[in-house]
C-alpha cells in the first residue's frame, strides 16, 4: 500500500509540477509536442509512401520478388533513373529449372520470364511519307492520287521555301540557302511534274534524294522494352490494363506502348496542346490568366504546319469548310484558317476542341505511330551487331492509379520472341537461314580444343568427309558445344560469318549432331518458358508470402545461379526513393531529437538549479538521491506523456484531414510514389504508441543528467546560507 | 543518561575559493535527551555549520559526531539520509515545504518515505498534528495560500511526523513577525513539555534564548561555556 501511495503522491507531485513550472514545461512540452506531430505524420506519410509504392511498384512491374542472374554486372533496375545507359544483368541460363523451383515452394503464384533491352524506332518526315505514297501511286499508275500528292508537295515546298528565306537571314553562309531554295523551285515548277510522267524514277529519285532531306528532321523514337510472355503477365499483374487498341493475342509477336507515352512523346503536338490546356481548364486555370498557357497556344500558332502537311490533299477542302463554318466570317487558304483557328482564348476553347477533334483529327496522322501498323524495331546486342524485328503495334496500355506517372509510362511491353530477336538471340528460322549459309560457304566451328588439328594437322579423312557430306538443313548452330550463352554465339557467329570465303578444306564443319546436342544444352527448344530470360518477376499469394531468403534457400539448394532481390531493389531509382525518404525522415527526426535534447537538457538544467532549495529540502527531510531521481523523471515522464498524446493527437488529426482530402501528386513522379493522383495516409496505432514512447524516452534522456546533478544537492542548501 | 547528541573535538573546515575557513574549532558537546537547547550566536560564527553536523546533513572534517549513539562520519550517504528521516525532524528559516502539495500531504511526507504505517494510521497521525498545530481548517491548501506563521506550524507538523528522536530548527522565527515568532516557540515549548521531544535551535533572537533550557553560545567557531542554565531558564519561565 506503501509503495503505491508513494508512487501516486510522487505521480502527483510530478503533474502538479508539470502545472507549477510553466515556462519549463511550455518549452520542453513544446518541443516534445512537435517532436511526436513530426513522428506521427512523417511517419504515417513514410508508411503510407512506402506502402502504395510497394503496390505501385509490386502490382504493376516487378512482382513481390525479381530474380535475376547471380553474377550479373549491374543491379536490375526496371525503372531506371536519369540515364538510359543499358545495364547488363546476365541471363537466367535455366529458367525452367528456376521456374519449376519456386513454384514448388509454398505462397509462390507464378514466375514471369522477363527481359529488359532498349530499342530504337526510327520514323520518316511528313515529306518522305508523301514521297512514297507518290512512288506507290506512280507504280500503280493512279493519276488522281499522283495528282493530289503533286499539288500537296507543290504547296510544302512553297512553305518550306519561305522557311528557308527566313533562316537566310541569320545564316553564315546564305550561299547554302540559295542552294536549297533552288531545289524547292524545281517542284514548284510544273515543268518538273510534267517530267515525273515522261521520266518517273529520275522524278522521284530526285525528290527523294534532293527535297526529302530538306524536310525537319525525322525522329528517332527510343523504347525501352520489356519482353514478358504478355498474356502471363496480363493475369499476374492486376494494375495492367491494355487501354487502346487489344493485348497481343497469345504467342504472336506484338507491341504494347504505354499509354503515357503515346500521348506524351508520340501524339500530334497541336493536339497535345488542346489537352493540355483542355486539363488545365478542368483544373480551374485559364488561358487569360496562365501564361504558360498562352505560350502553349503561341508556339502553337506557329507549328501548324504540324497539322497543315498532314491535312491530306483530299481533305483540304472539308477542312477548309469545315473552319470557315466554325469562324463564321472568315476565309482564306487553309494555313490562313489555321493561323486564326488556333487562336485559342478562352472563349472559344471548347467549341474549337471539338471542331480539332472532329474535323481535323481524324483527318491527319494523329499519333506518329498508329495502332495496328508495323514498327520496325532496332537494337545494338550487347556484341555490338544491329537488330531488328518487326512487330504489330497492338494498343497502349498503362497501369491503373499510375495513368500519370511519367516514371512508370518508361517501360513498354513486347512478346517474350520479338525480345529475343532483339537481345541477340536467335530464333529457329534464322539458326537455320545461318546453317544454311555455313553449308554453302564451308564454314564450320572450331573449338579451342581442337583447333590446331583442325586447321593444320587435322586428318585428310575428316575433310574428305566434311566436304562429301553437307550438314543437314536445321543443324549446325553458332557455337561450339562449351559455349556459355547466348550472347557470345552473337559474337560467335557473324565473325565465322566473315571467315567464310577462308579455303574449305581447312575448316573442318562440326558433325551436325554433335552441334545439336550442344545446342540442346542451351536452349532445348524454343517454347517460351525455355528460351533466353534476363529476369523475372516472382508474384506471391500476399496471405501466405514466403520470405525472399526462403525463395533464394529454394534456388541455391538446385543449384540455380540466381539472386533473389524485392521490389525496392529491383525497381531501381523509384525504390531508392523509398530508402531516400526514410532516411530524410529519420535525419530529419534525428537532428530534431538532437536539437530538442538539447534545449530539454537546458531548460531542465536551469529548473533543476531553480529548485535548489526544494531539493535541498528534500534531501535533509530524508529523501534518497534514487527518490530525488524518481521524482524528477516522473515529472519528466508525466510531461512527456502529456505532450505526446497531445502531440499524437494532432498528429492523427492531421492524417486524418490529408486521408479525407488526399494529398494531391503534384509532381509526376509523386504519382508512382503515391500509387495514384492523391495519396491517402493512413496510420498504425503501434506507429503511434511507438512515436509517443519515443518521444518520452528522450524527455528522459536529456533529462537524466540534470536529475542526477539534482540528486547530488546538499541538503545543507536547505539551511541559512552558510556563514 | 547517555546524550542524544555528542560532539567530540570537532573541526570543519569549508573550502571558499582558494582558502579553508575552518568554521568550527575543537567544539565538544554533549545534548540531552527532551531538552530545548538553545544555540545562539551572531551571523558567522559557525551556528549553521553546527546545526548541520548535529542533524547528520554534513559530517565534520575531524573529531566525531554521534547522533542517538551513531557515529556520522562512518555512515555513508545513503545510511545517513535514511538516519535523518528515521531520527531527525526539520524545521527551517524559510519553512521550505514543497510548494506542489498541499497541508495534509507535506506533513504526510515523510511517512511515505519512511513506510511501514497503514493508509489508516498515517491519516490518524497526520490529522492529529495538524489538529494540534491548529491548522484543521486548512488541510486542503497549499502553502501559498498560507501565511508564514501557519507554513511554519506546517512544516513543525511535518518534523514531528515521524515521531523523531530529534527536531531541529534553523532559525525558525528569523521570517515571522515576533508575535508570530513567539506562537511558534510557544507550540514548539509546548510539544518539547508534553512529548519529551528534544529540540534543538540555531538563533540569535534573545527573546527565543530566554525560552530554551539551555543556551549554547557560539562565537568565531568555539563553543563557549554555557550561559545560562537550565534551571535558569525554566525559573526564568516561571
Amino acid at each position: 500500500m506503501n509503495g503505491l501511495d508513494r508512487l501516486a503522491l510522487i505521480l502527483w507531485m510530478g503533474a502538479r509540477n508539470v502545472a507549477l513550472h510553466k515556462v519549463k514545461s511550455f518549452v520542453v512540452g513544446g518541443i516534445l509536442f512537435f517532436g511526436t506531430l513530426l513522428l506521427v505524420v512523417g511517419g504515417s506519410l513514410l508508411l503510407s509512401v512506402q506502402d502504395s509504392m510497394e503496390r505501385s511498384v509490386t502490382s504493376s512491374l516487378s512482382g513481390q520478388a525479381q530474380l535475376y542472374s547471380a553474377d550479373a554486372k549491374d543491379d536490375l533496375a526496371l525503372f531506371p533513373g536519369g540515364t538510359m545507359g543499358s545495364m547488363d544483368i546476365g541471363e537466367i541460363s535455366d529458367f525452367r529449372g528456376v521456374h519449376d523451383t519456386l513454384l514448388a515452394v509454398p505462397g509462390v503464384v507464378d514466375v514471369v520470364p522477363m527481359g529488359i533491352t532498349d530499342a530504337i524506332v526510327l520514323q520518316g518526315t511528313e515529306l518522305d511519307r508523301l514521297i512514297d505514297r507518290l512512288r506507290a501511286a506512280t507504280v500503280v499508275g493512279d493519276r488522281v492520287e499522283v495528282a493530289m500528292l503533286s499539288t500537296e508537295l507543290g504547296t510544302i515546298a512553297q512553305s518550306l521555301e519561305g522557311d528557308i528565306q527566313a533562316a537566310q537571314a541569320a545564316s553564315a553562309d546564305p550561299a547554302v540557302q540559295d542552294a536549297e531554295i533552288e531545289i524547292l523551285r524545281r517542284v514548284g515548277d510544273p515543268a518538273f511534274w510534267a517530267g515525273l510522267e515522261s521520266e518517273p524514277e529520275q522524278a522521284l529519285t530526285f525528290l527523294e534524294s534532293q527535297v526529302a532531306p530538306l524536310g525537319s528532321d525525322g525522329k528517332a523514337l527510343y523504347l525501352r522494352l520489356i519482353g514478358t510472355n504478355l498474356d502471363q503477365f496480363e493475369a499476374c499483374f492486376d494494375r495492367f490494363r491494355v487501354v487502346d487498341g487489344a493485348q497481343v493475342p497469345a504467342g504472336e509477336p506484338g507491341l504494347l506502348i504505354s499509354k503515357r507515352f503515346y500521348e506524351t512523346q508520340l501524339k500530334n503536338p497541336i493536339a497535345q496542346v488542346f489537352d493540355e490546356v483542355r486539363q488545365a481548364r478542368d483544373e480551374g486555370r485559364t488561358i487569360a490568366d496562365d501564361p504558360l498557357l498562352q505560350e502553349e497556344v503561341r508556339r502553337n500558332v506557329q507549328q501548324r504546319k504540324r497539322v497543315l502537311f498532314q491535312v491530306g490533299p483530299g481533305d483540304v477542302d472539308a477542312v477548309r469548310e469545315g473552319l470557315m463554318a466554325a469562324m463564321p466570317g472568315s476565309s482564306g487558304d487553309l494555313d490562313t484558317l489555321l493561323q486564326r483557328f488556333l487562336a485559342l482564348d478562352d472563349a472559344n476553347f471548347d467549341a474549337r476542341y471539338d471542331t480539332f477533334y472532329a474535323l481535323i483529327a481524324p483527318r491527319i496522322r494523329l499519333y506518329d505511330l498508329p495502332i495496328g501498323e508495323t514498327v520496325t524495331l532496332r537494337s545494338f546486342t550487347r556484341s555490338g551487331y544491329a537488330r531488328a524485328a518487326n512487330v504489330v503495334l497492338h494498343g497502349t496500355f498503362t497501369f491503373e492509379g499510375l495513368e500519370r506517372a511519367d516514371l512508370a509510362s518508361v517501360n513498354h511491353l513486347v512478346d517474350l520472341t520479338t525480345f529475343r530477336s532483339l537481345y541477340g538471340s536467335m530464333s529457329d528460322e534464322q539458326r537455320a537461314e545461318l546453317a544454311d549459309i555455313r553449308a554453302e560457304a564451308g564454314v564450320g566451328d572450331v573449338s579451342r580444343d581442337d583447333a590446331e588439328a583442325a586447321l593444320f594437322g587435322g586428318g585428310a579423312p575428316v575433310v574428305m568427309q566434311a566436304v562429301s557430306e553437307p550438314a543437314p538443313a536445321p543443324a549446325p548452330a553458332p557455337g561450339s558445344a562449351p559455349q556459355p550463352t547466348p550472347a557470345v554465339s552473337e559474337a560467335v557467329a557473324p565473325l565465322v560469318s566473315e571467315a567464310a570465303p577462308a579455303p574449305a578444306p581447312k575448316v573442318r564443319p562440326v558433325p551436325a549432331a554433335v552441334v545439336s546436342s550442344a545446342e540442346g544444352r542451351e536452349h532445348p527448344d524454343h517454347t517460351l518458358d525455355d528460351g533466353l530470360v534476363l529476369n523475372a518477376a516472382v508474384v506471391l499469394d500476399p496471405d501466405d508470402a514466403p520470405s525472399l531468403s526462403t525463395l533464394q534457400a529454394a534456388l541455391d539448394a538446385e543449384g540455380l545461379e540466381v539472386q533473389v532481390v524485392d521490389w525496392k531493389q529491383a525497381a531501381g531509382l523509384i525504390g531508392q526513393l523509398v530508402t531516400v525518404l526514410q532516411v530524410v525522415l529519420w535525419v530529419g527526426v534525428l537532428v530534431v531529437f538532437i536539437v530538442a535534447m538539447a534545449i530539454i537538457n537546458n531548460t531542465m538544467m536551469m529548473s533543476v538549479m531553480e529548485r535548489t532549495q526544494e531539493v535541498g529540502t528534500l534531501r535533509a527531510i530524508g529523501t534518497s538521491r534514487a527518490m530525488v531521481v524518481g521524482i524528477f523523471m516522473v515529472e519528466t515522464l508525466v510531461l512527456g506523456l502529456i505532450a505526446g498524446a497531445l502531440g499524437a493527437g494532432v498528429g492523427l488529426a492531421v492524417v486524418g484531414v490529408l486521408h479525407a482530402v488526399g494529398i494531391p501528386a503534384a509532381a509526376d513522379i509523386l504519382v508512382l510514389v503515391f500509387a495514384g493522383p492523391r495519396l491517402y495516409p493512413v496510420v498504425s496505432s503501434p506507429w503511434v504508441l511507438q512515436s509517443i514512447g519515443l518521444v518520452v524516452l528522450v524527455a528522459l534522456v536529456s533529462a537524466l543528467q540534470p536529475t542526477l546533478l539534482a540528486a547530488r544537492t546538499s541538503p545543507a542548501v536547505a539551511m541559512s546560507p552558510k556563514e | 543518561m547517555k546524550p542524544i547528541v555528542e560532539l567530540k573535538d570537532v573541526v570543519k573546515d569549508y573550502p571558499l575559493g582558494k582558502v579553508t575557513v575552518r568554521a568550527l574549532q575543537q567544539v565538544n558537546l554533549a545534548l540531552d535527551r527532551g531538552e530545548f537547547t538553545v544555540i545562539a550566536g551572531p551571523s558567522g560564527s559557525g551556528k549553521t555549520t553546527l546545526l548541520n553536523l548535529v542533524g547528520g546533513i554534513d559530517v565534520p572534517t575531524s573529531g566525531e559526531v554521534f547522533i542517538d549513539g551513531r557515529e556520522t562520519s562512518l555512515l555513508s550517504d545513503g545510511a545517513l539520509t535514511a538516519l535523518r528521516l528515521q531520527k531527525l525532524g526539520f524545521i527551517f528559516q524559510s519553512f521550505n515545504l514543497i510548494n506542489v502539495l498541499d497541508v495534509v500531504q507535506n506533513v504526510e511526507f515523510p511517512l511515505l518515505l519512511q513506510g511501514g504505517l497503514t493508509r489508516a494510521e498515517r491519516r490518524a497521525r497526520v490529522h492529529g498534528l495538524i489538529e494540534r498545530v491548529g491548522l484543521t481548517g486548512q488541510v486542503r491548501q497549499r502553502p501559498g495560500e498560507l501565511s508564514g506563521g501557519q507554513r511554519q506550524r506546517v512544516a513543525i507538523a511535518r518534523a514531528l511526523v515521524t515521531r523523531p528522536a530529534i527536531v531541529l530548527a534553523d532559525e525558525p522565527t528569523a521570517n515571522l513577525d515576533s508575535a508570530t515568532g513567539n506562537d511558534i516557540i510557544e507550540l514548539m515549548r509546548e510539544i518539547n513539555r508534553a512529548d519529551h521531544t528534544t529540540f534543538i535551535f540555531s538563533t540569535h533572537d534573545p527573546e527565543v534564548m530566554k525560552r530554551a533550557d539551555r543556551v549554547v553560545p557560539i562565537l568565531d567557531g568555539r563553543v563557549e561555556a554555557d550561559t545560562y542554565s537550565r534551571s535558569q531558564a525554566v525559573a526564568e519561565e516561571r
